[in-house]
């Protein structure tokens, strides 16, 4: 029965109304010819599995889970929900009709703390479960302060729900090298960020306005349709669209930085659910992750930042008209 | 679960691929370090299956060898990534890397014994390429690079560490 509920819960929902150039930040599925959103119809249904790692409890990834949920739905401006279903002896990996969060020994993923893979119905579009692993070769940490050395189970569980609700990875965020050669995040403007933070760092256990716009995209309560805009454009390199381009919309009013990628060949993007007002937009070359985990087919990162022409207002309940913002070969 | 034939009705991820996954980075140095071979192919086929104990659907991709830049390496290399699309089902590891026939890529590889290697740091051992102006392989990366640059670099890495 478990299967049959998730399979009439998690379905690909089609939103006809969405714009021809496919937000950023969220998981996208082509279904007959058309891309739409992947969202759950129903508070998320999850098991955490009964098996520990070394260095944290079944128990205590139950409860980081618990917190990274609460941390999505106390969004204001989005509905979510998670709904714990009970412990499992099930791994995350096992193909039951469950969602399941767990640990995993992988030593072959050895650079990954943790991945959501979803298993999908080809022939009727259901999403028929999607697992969360958190890898055990790392050592993990649910203190609340952290412990150096160690990664915050709560941080990489947040960012794993993001992905289980339909969001994707977000550009927002600088890598720099180290003196020693390391390389390390300097600042993260994004939970979403594919990157983590160095371990025993536990500042990713809060959403930045960039998830929120993400989350609050897929799941819009009737104020944040009302009282959210969108910008939308295009960026061009000698007439011809750029795919691929890391487009960033700041707020001098707020602070807020929220990213966006153009997501097809006519170089066109939008940026939805700003809180509305003017922003000034950036574009760049993603250059601060690996390209690999956002787009699977080479992109154009041959160009300067270039900021647009003027300010946009993203009005309350509306789009922008469209902007075109130009970059030159470097 | 029963499994059978279907056409294709639903992909995730043609235009922005998918993501899921919290890297722990590495640098260049340990990248080159830790791969037992690195090579410039081009991607000639993606066969994916159930893996043996059918808990997951893992995707072998074989790359025809352009040029061996580190390590030794037949005509051809095959490597392994998770998620794929076994008979109606369709595994999506959001963050995972996706190939098709013709891709041009850098690729690092780890070796696991007997098993099939994978991609070196998940998707950091994977460096696109594709033709620039004036018909130059170019390197995606944070500043894109001529391809002979970048295996320099890469040889320059090796030679350092003999």
């Amino acid at each position: 029965m478990t299967r049959l509920v998730a399979i009439a819960a998690m379905v690909v929902a089609a939103s006809a109304a969405r714009p021809p150039a496919q937000a950023y930040l969220k998981l996208g599925a082509l279904l007959n010819g058309t891309v739409v959103d992947v969202t759950w119809r129903e508070p998320v249904p999850y098991f955490v599995s009964e098996l520990g790692a070394g260095s944290a409890s079944a128990a205590d990834l139950r409860g980081a889970v618990a917190r990274a949920a609460a941390t999505w739905a106390a969004v204001e401006s989005a509905q979510v929900q998670f709904a714990f279903q009970g412990m499992t002896t099930a791994l995350p990996e096992v193909i039951d009709g469950r969602t399941t969060i767990g640990f995993l020994d992988r030593p072959d993923l050895d650079q990954v703390l943790g991945a959501t893979s979803f298993m999908i119905d080809t022939s009727t579009g259901a999403i028929i479960e999607a697992d969360v692993f958190l890898n055990s070769r790392f050592l993990w940490s649910v203190a609340p302060a952290g412990v150096p050395g160690r990664a915050d189970l709560e941080s990489v569980a947040l960012h794993e729900l993001g992905h289980l609700l339909g969001l994707s990875h977000s550009a927002v965020g600088e890598t720099e090298r180290t003196s020693g050669g390391n390389r390390r995040v300097t600042a993260s403007g994004a939970v979403m960020f594919p990157i983590a933070m160095s371990a025993g760092t536990i500042a990713e256990r809060v959403l930045h306005p960039d998830d929120i716009a993400g989350i609050s995209d897929l799941y819009p309560t009737a104020a944040a349709l009302s009282e959210t805009g969108a910008i939308v454009g295009r960026v061009t390199k000698n007439g011809q669209g750029v795919l691929g381009v890391h487009v960033v919309a700041f707020s001098p009013e707020t602070g807020v930085l929220i990213g966006t990628f153009t997501l097809n060949m006519e170089g066109e993007f939008v940026i939805a659910r700003l809180p509305a007002g003017p922003y000034v937009l950036r574009v760049e070359p993603l250059d601060d992750a690996d390209p690999e985990s956002f787009f699977s087919a080479p992109i154009d990162v041959d160009f300067g930042v270039t900021y647009a022409p003027r300010m946009v207002v993203a009005p309350a309940g509306g789009s922008s008209r469209s902007i075109e913002i130009r970059v030159s070969a470097r | 679960m029963r499994l059978c034939l279907s056409t294709l009705a639903i992909c995730v991820g043609l235009v922005t691929s998918s993501f899921a996954v919290t890297v722990a980075p590495l640098t260049f140095e340990q990248l080159v370090n830790q791969s037992a071979a690195v090579v410039f192919g081009r991607v000639v086929e993606v066969r994916s299956d159930f893996t043996d104990d059918r808990r997951a659907i893992q995707s072998v991709v074989t790359v025809e060898v352009l040029r061996g830049i580190k390590g030794r390496s037949g005509d051809t290399l095959s490597f392994t990534t998770p998620g794929g699309q076994a008979g109606r089902y369709l595994n999506v590891i959001p963050g995972a890397p996706v190939f098709s026939r013709g891709d041009l890529a850098v690729f690092f590889v780890s070796s696991r014994g007997a098993r099939l290697p994978v991609t070196t740091g998940f998707t950091q051992g994977i460096f696109r390429v594709q033709r620039g102006a004036a018909n130059q392989m170019i390197v995606n990366q944070k500043v894109p690079v001529p391809l002979t640059t970048f295996e320099a670099n890469v040889r320059a890495i090796v030679d350092a560490t003999r």
